[in-house]
């Protein structure tokens, strides 16, 4: 098939334009995409210090790249944090393509585990968590708690202006549609777009936010940058995946419309934020001192449930 | 028609058969239940849009790429 642009030999299609391209008209419409996003978002201001959160997949590396990319146009700093959960026979494998890729670039890493943080790695909560209790819990509920923890502490203590984190337009679009159903009005202002509500948070910033997944893929693939593509054996997210498969069934039916959906979001939430601003007060946690909406934030209380379970043992 | 399609990763090997003598790759995907959104295609690997048609004998790889964590 022929690209739609120059006539060279097509590689992808990108349905929502009707065209297929070429290898090079593809890396040139993707960087423009994302060179426009820094510029519009003014995502990197001169003298930031920005830490990615890196897993060695292909999204978080995408975005050390790009970064590590930028910095020869643009003076900041650029380190990368890397959270080992503890997910055995997984994380050791794409913590190694982390640190390869940062060894290559030569940008600084560090690496901060759950058992060093918490006390407990992953797959002890996993197997201490009982299957009989009324909440059951899917790890990546405690996965993402503690993780967002780490990585929001860790970055302030490194003095980091910005967290940037590899989520993509499937994984938005997802988390969205998760808080809808459950009428989490709270999470969604929180999250979109981005704003700072204490600061004990460090900001985050999400250089792919806007970018579909296959096409993360697809860019990481041709321009061979090494990631890991394992699955974590955990990720059976239930509400999750069915959203993904809900989101793409939609998506294949009408090509374009996860990148309308999050447009409109985008549009309808800074319109709610006008009405809530304010309405979201943050306490402070009794026992870690973070910002909490509640006495005693999310993660005190997961630790808290999770060391009751493992001295019964 | 037969194509040999490998499933990446996993390594699995399968055959399809199909009546014509040329087909889509977009149809391979359906016959084997496999959503165009998470993988990548690549033929005598080279990533291919799912537009391509393929014929007897071309070799198929589908890569699955979208995984959680
Ligand atoms: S899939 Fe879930 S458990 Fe696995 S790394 Fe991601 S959030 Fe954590
Ligand atoms: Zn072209
Ligand atoms: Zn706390």
């Amino acid at each position: 098939m022929e690209c739609s642009k120059c006539g060279g030999r097509g590689v992808i299609s990108i349905r929502y334009l009707g065209q297929v391209l070429c290898k090079e008209c593809f890396f040139n419409y993707f960087q423009e995409k994302i060179r426009k996003t820094f510029v519009q978002q003014r995502l990197i201001s001169k003298n930031d210090r920005v830490a990615v959160a890196l897993s060695g997949g292909k999204d978080s590396t995408l975005t050390l790249y790009i970064l590590n990319n930028l910095r020869q146009k643009e003076k900041f700093e650029l380190f990368a944090l890397i959270v080992d959960e503890g997910i055995r026979g997984y994380r050791e494998k794409s913590i190694e393509l982390a640190v390869r890729n940062c060894e290559f670039l030569g940008v600084n890493y560090h690496i901060v585990s759950f058992k060093d943080f918490f006390g407990f790695s992953l797959d002890e909560v996993v197997n201490s968590w009982p299957d009989t209790l009324k909440e059951p819990r899917s790890p990546c509920t405690f996965c993402g708690v503690f993780r967002r923890r780490i990585l929001n502490n860790t970055a302030r203590e490194l003095n980091a202006t910005k967290i940037a984190t590899g989520h993509n337009l499937d994984d938005n679009i997802q988390t969205l549609f998760m808080n809808v159903v459950r009428g989490d009005v709270k999470s969604i202002l929180k999250s979109y777009p981005e704003r700072k509500i204490s600061k004990s948070f460090v900001k985050r910033i999400k250089p792919l936010a806007n970018i579909p997944e296959k096409e993360i893929a697809a860019y990481v693939l041709l321009k061979k940058i090494p990631v890991y593509f394992g699955e974590c054996p955990y990720s059976w997210e239930g509400m999750r995946n069915l959203m993904r498969e809900t989101i793409n069934s939609v998506e294949n039916f009408m090509p374009g419309a996860k990148i309308n959906f999050y447009n409109y979001m985008l549009n309808t939430l800074s319109l709610m934020k006008k009405r809530f601003i304010g309405k979201i007060e943050l306490k402070t946690c009794e026992i870690c001192g973070e910002p909490s909406s509640h006495d005693i934030c999310k993660a005190c209380q997961l630790v808290q449930q999770i060391n009751n379970f493992m001295k019964k043992e | 028609m037969k194509v040999k399609v490998k499933l990446v990763p996993g390594e699995k090997e399968v055959n399809v058969q199909f009546k014509k003598s040329k087909i889509r790759i977009m149809d391979i995907l359906e016959d084997l239940g496999i959503d165009r959104e998470t993988v990548l295609v690549l033929v005598h690997g080279e990533l291919t849009p799912e537009e391509e048609y393929v014929t007897d004998g071309d070799e198929v790889e589908i890569l699955q790429v979208i995984s959680g964590g």
